[in-house]
């Protein structure tokens, strides 16, 4: 893991951590088998070849995002979701470091993390149950960071319809 | 739905208590349940679980 994270934390350009390694830079842990790295789509062509020379190779790619394994069943895959120049610029403005050892990244800020779960849901809703639970428990862990009316409208912006009303349920 | 409902996958543990999470310590932790992943011969099931699918719609700011 160490390895994987010093291999990332070397690209020369900024990426940011998301996924379930972000959540842990807003005090929740859970469990996860793969490594989600957000970057600029001009850091794409870069990154795949950084991967590659670190002993990953691609396992699919699409427009938005590609995978990433290692031979090893020790090493974690990495996921990576790539972003308009506009968009990263925003996300990075507001990132906060995670730090291990020496090797600091960056994970993105909570209102927008809880962005990107509510477009992940939207867009994959088989990931409902998963994301609404790290939406749920990152809002438990931070009381009072994310006002109502900004979660309704995070919400209205990039989650599916009734999302909001499903979570104030869950987190009332 | 309440938080209580939202159940872990059945391949997790619960994981360190809140408050208590430092991103080293996370990791170690799932170093930990990796190793116990890997031992079982549950982590090619949990690769393959369809709740993995990416995300291929741009996301915009």
């Amino acid at each position: 893991m160490q390895a994987l994270f010093e291999l990332l934390a070397r690209f020369p350009q900024p990426l940011l951590i998301i996924g379930g390694h972000a959540l842990a830079a807003h005090g929740v842990a859970r469990q996860t088998v793969d490594v989600d790295c957000l970057v600029a789509m001009q850091s794409r062509e870069g990154l795949d070849t950084h991967l590659r020379q670190g002993g990953f190779q691609s396992a699919g790619e699409s427009e938005n995002f590609a995978r990433y394994t290692h031979p090893s069943d020790f090493i974690s895959d990495i996921d990576l979701l790539f972003v308009n120049a506009a968009t990263f610029e925003k996300l990075q403005a507001g990132s906060l470091p995670l730090e291990k050892a020496g090797v600091t990244l960056r994970a993105p800020a909570l209102s927008h993390l809880i962005a990107l779960k509510l477009h992940a849901i939207r867009n994959a809703p088989s990931r409902e149950v998963g994301d609404l639970g790290d939406i749920a428990r990152l809002l438990q862990a931070n009381p009072g960071a994310i006002a109502p009316e900004e979660l309704a409208a995070l919400c209205e912006q990039f989650g599916p319809p009734g999302i909001f009303s499903r979570l104030e349920i869950t987190h009332p | 739905m309440n938080l209580d409902d939202l159940k872990f996958p059945d391949w997790e543990v619960p994981p360190p208590r809140r408050g208590q999470i430092s991103w080293e310590g996370y990791l170690a932790w799932l170093e930990e349940n990796r190793r116990e992943l890997i031992a079982s011969g549950k982590l090619k099931e949990i690769l393959a679980d369809p709740r993995r699918c990416p995300v291929d719609a741009p996301f915009e700011l």
